[in-house]
């Protein structure tokens, strides 16, 4: 909607004009005061316009069910204060200008006294219902000429009228969401893409759709939101999405939801061109192959932000991946962070261009780990890391993060023998709930991670001179740590690939409550400080002995030693919800929770 | 001459503030003075605003001096874009808890000085104090006299009966 303050400037001169009375108050010097009544209309008409905004915006989710309305309240109560504040709310039409079908009378009132003015029509499910297409229709006809927005919930009875519905010229319709609840079967309604003269198109919605979709050229659209069906999805939809997709050259935000798995057979002569790009985002459990299949064909900037929250699949059975952009760019990511959890992989790249970036979220597989020949268990992400490490070129990556636990250290060690520029290497040794239920330390990874730092046959990462450390334990035997640190700084010192500059946490989470540890989609607890000694949460270190014995061990044999209290911060998230959320690309909805970005990576201490 | 980074408000009470050029050209109107005198040591004066609503409108301007290239220009989608999607900061929410009058008088100010991110922000938190009150409440909030004739009571009772209907 960039066009709502034009319309509010635009009213404020109208107003002017024609309510003289309303113009602006001179504003007296002296000691006199001043109240709500000596306001001119014109900050009135701001006022009222950020009133009614929010509400406005309420309306607005992508995840459209249908019984949505558009909330009115608070522009009722305004117009219903006094007759000032009423004659100057009905003087601008844009604040009446969005509606639903739930009142007929309403619905009347406000088609009224938007006059003229572009309209954004919410069309209820039950309306549709309730009403004959013809009357459904006669109702978009009448206001076809000024729809600028129109949502459109269908019922299931109604959902194989869309295209009779659709059937009338929208020549400035910027926004059309279309919406339904039905579960397809494998027939689906005709779609010969109406409305017609879709030339000022902006935002395209439908949710969920299988392989239905408009085939004409978009070439205002700069928003796209399509959700899919899994069971419904065909071979062929794919190669409408690419030929709806060649027909929005303009197109700026992408967002493909529950996209299903195909046999990717795109070529890469397929190549569609989309230079204006910002954000592209396959969610809510697309396909990881689809994904990078789709991905691999859009002819996009280095710095589009792309986010991956996908379900990976079997990676044993077949560990092709597609390439990605970014990993498979010639100069590659520079930074790399990975993290895992369980069933998850957390994969996110810094391109070479800010604010380029790629996050891969993935689950994989049906269960949470196999054990392999050694008795030892082995979890499914453990396969999808491998691939990532043998398939695209992290070559070029000088800083990285890791997030690692004891169960996965042995696939990470694995992963940083593909980092062959690594310089700063960030360990985060973070607690799952077996940690705490077999009572594992998550020193385990840590040891393992120093011993092949140390291994003198084949040397790892031998650009390494930063290596910074937190370690979160459940056990009591912080000290126990230094040992590990202190053979890796003398061997690879002796190897000649010394460690300049260490930096070590320690935070002791003995006393944590366990409970929430068990939630293994995500966990954030609560740390606090030595003084915080009331504080529900973690139980942490902070006394002198545990500094000193780090440092009398470890500082000499660096040129940088830190060891941080636990109540320091010195692994801020990189990774955050917001980092995501790129300006604009929610201006015409808000996304269901489902589709939103994750706000941590993964655990977050 | 003075410091020609410098220059010299005047309220109307008489009241005088030595400020940054940079943070009054918030204001496109000052901006526009300033340019169209040039280099000058003559003193501005602000012959609608008093002396305490210049100091909350030059407070405004000092912790937005950062703001002003990012909202300058005629970008209105851009400007739109903010509007529609900025949340009033703590600062600004702090910045605004004054009494009543001051709140008016400041948006005022801001709109004779054409500081829009001032007025957009006083509007906000004055829309916030509307939101989600009945007529009643809003009156009361504000001091203000229902002055419909009983027949327009008649038609507001009426078009209440469709606006509930959710």
């Amino acid at each position: 909607m960039p066009f709502r303050r034009r319309e509010v400037i635009s009213a404020h001169s109208l107003l002017r004009c024609a309510i003289p009375a309303f113009s602006d108050c001179p504003v007296e010097s002296g000691e006199r005061t001043m109240d709500i009544h000596e306001l001119p209309a014109e900050i009135f008409a701001i006022i009222f316009d950020h009133a009614v905004v929010s509400e406005r915006q309420s309306s607005f989710c992508v995840a459209f069910s249908g019984t949505e309305t558009v909330d009115t309240r608070s522009l009722i109560a305004i117009s219903h204060v006094c007759s000032r504040w009423r004659d100057i709310a009905l003087s601008i039409p844009f604040l009446w200008s969005r509606v639903d079908t739930t009142n007929k009378s309403r619905l009347k009132t406000f088609e009224e006294r938007s006059r003229e003015a572009p309209l954004s029509l919410i069309v209820n499910a039950a309306y549709v219902t309730s009403n004959s297409v013809h009357r459904c229709r006669n109702l978009l006809v009448a206001c076809s000429s000024r729809l600028r927005r129109l949502d459109l919930a269908l019922g299931e009875e109604r959902y194989r009228d869309v295209d009779r519905l659709l059937r009338f010229d929208a020549p400035a319709l910027e926004c059309l969401v279309v919406s339904h609840s039905y579960w397809w079967d494998d027939s689906e309604p005709s779609f010969s893409d109406r409305p017609r003269r879709m030339k000022r198109l902006r935002a395209l919605a439908f949710t969920p759709l299988t392989s239905w979709m408009p085939q004409t050229p978009l070439p205002s659209l700069t928003h796209i939101y399509l959700s899919f069906q899994s069971h419904g999805f065909r071979q062929p939809t794919i190669h409408r999405l690419v030929s709806l997709l060649t027909g929005t050259p303009a197109l700026e935000h992408l967002h493909l939801s529950r996209l299903p798995a195909y046999t990717p057979s795109l070529q890469r002569s397929h190549s569609v061109p989309l230079i204006h790009l910002k954000s592209l985002n396959l969610t809510n459990q697309s396909d990881l192959r689809s994904a990078a299949a789709l991905i691999t064909i859009l002819a996009i900037q280095e710095t589009v932000l792309i986010r991956l929250d996908c379900h990976g699949g079997d990676f044993v059975a077949n560990p092709l991946l597609p390439p990605l952009p970014y990993l498979n760019s010639m100069e590659g990511p520079t930074r790399l962070d990975v993290g895992s959890g369980f069933r998850m992989l957390y994969l996110l790249a810094q391109g070479g261009r800010a604010p380029s970036r790629l996050l891969v979220r993935t689950r994989c597989g049906r269960f949470y780990g196999h054990f392999n020949g050694n008795g030892a268990i082995r979890y499914e992400w453990e396969d999808l890391l491998t691939c990532f490490a043998t398939t695209y070129s992290f070559s070029c990556v000088v800083q990285s993060r890791l997030y690692i636990d004891s169960a996965g250290s042995a696939a990470f060690i694995h992963f940083l023998r593909h980092l062959p520029l690594l310089k700063e290497l960030e360990l985060l040794l973070y607690l799952n709930s077996d940690v705490l239920r077999y009572g594992v330390a998550a020193i385990d990874g840590l040891t393992r991670m120093c011993r092949a730092l140390s291994d003198e046959s084949s040397v790892l990462c031998p650009h390494l001179h930063t290596l910074r450390v937190q370690i979160i334990c459940a056990t009591s035997t912080s000290l126990a740590y230094i040992g590990d640190l202190k053979r890796m700084l003398l061997a690879r010192t002796c190897m000649g690939y010394p460690i300049s500059s260490l930096a070590v946490q320690v935070i002791d989470v003995a006393s944590i409550d366990k409970s929430k540890l068990e939630d293994w989609k995500s966990t954030t607890v609560q740390r606090r400080s030595s003084e915080d000694t009331n504080a529900t949460g973690a139980m942490t270190h902070v006394d002198h002995d545990l500094s000193e014995a780090y440092a009398d061990q470890l500082a000499s044999l660096v040129d940088e030693f830190h060891f941080y209290a636990p109540e320091q911060s010195p692994f801020p998230p990189r990774e955050t919800g917001e980092v995501w959320r790129v300006p604009g690309a929610e201006d015409y909805w808000t996304l269901p929770e489902h589709d939103e970005p994750i706000s941590t990576f993964p655990w977050v201490y | 001459m003075g410091d020609s980074n410098r220059l010299t408000l005047v309220a109307s009470d008489g009241g005088k503030f030595v400020v940054d050029k940079e943070v009054v050209q918030m204001s496109v109107l000052l901006k526009n003075m300033i340019e169209d005198l040039g280099e000058t040591d003559e003193s501005i004066p602000i012959p609608n605003v008093t002396s305490p609503v210049l100091t909350k409108v030059i407070e405004f301007c000092e912790n937005h001096r950062t703001d002003a290239a990012r909202t300058d220009g005629p970008n209105v989608d851009g400007d739109d874009a903010r509007m529609r999607t900025a949340v009033v900061s703590d600062w600004d929410r702090q910045f605004f808890d004054v009494d009543q009058d001051l709140m008016f008088e400041i948006i005022v100010a801001a709109n004779y000085l054409d500081i829009k991110s001032l007025v957009d922000v006083g509007c906000k938190v004055v829309a916030d104090m509307i939101k989600g009150k009945s007529p009643q409440e809003i009156r009361d909030l504000f001091d203000i006299v229902n002055d419909f004739s009983p027949e327009e009571e008649a038609a507001l009772r009426k078009e209440n009966e469709w606006a509930n209907d959710r």
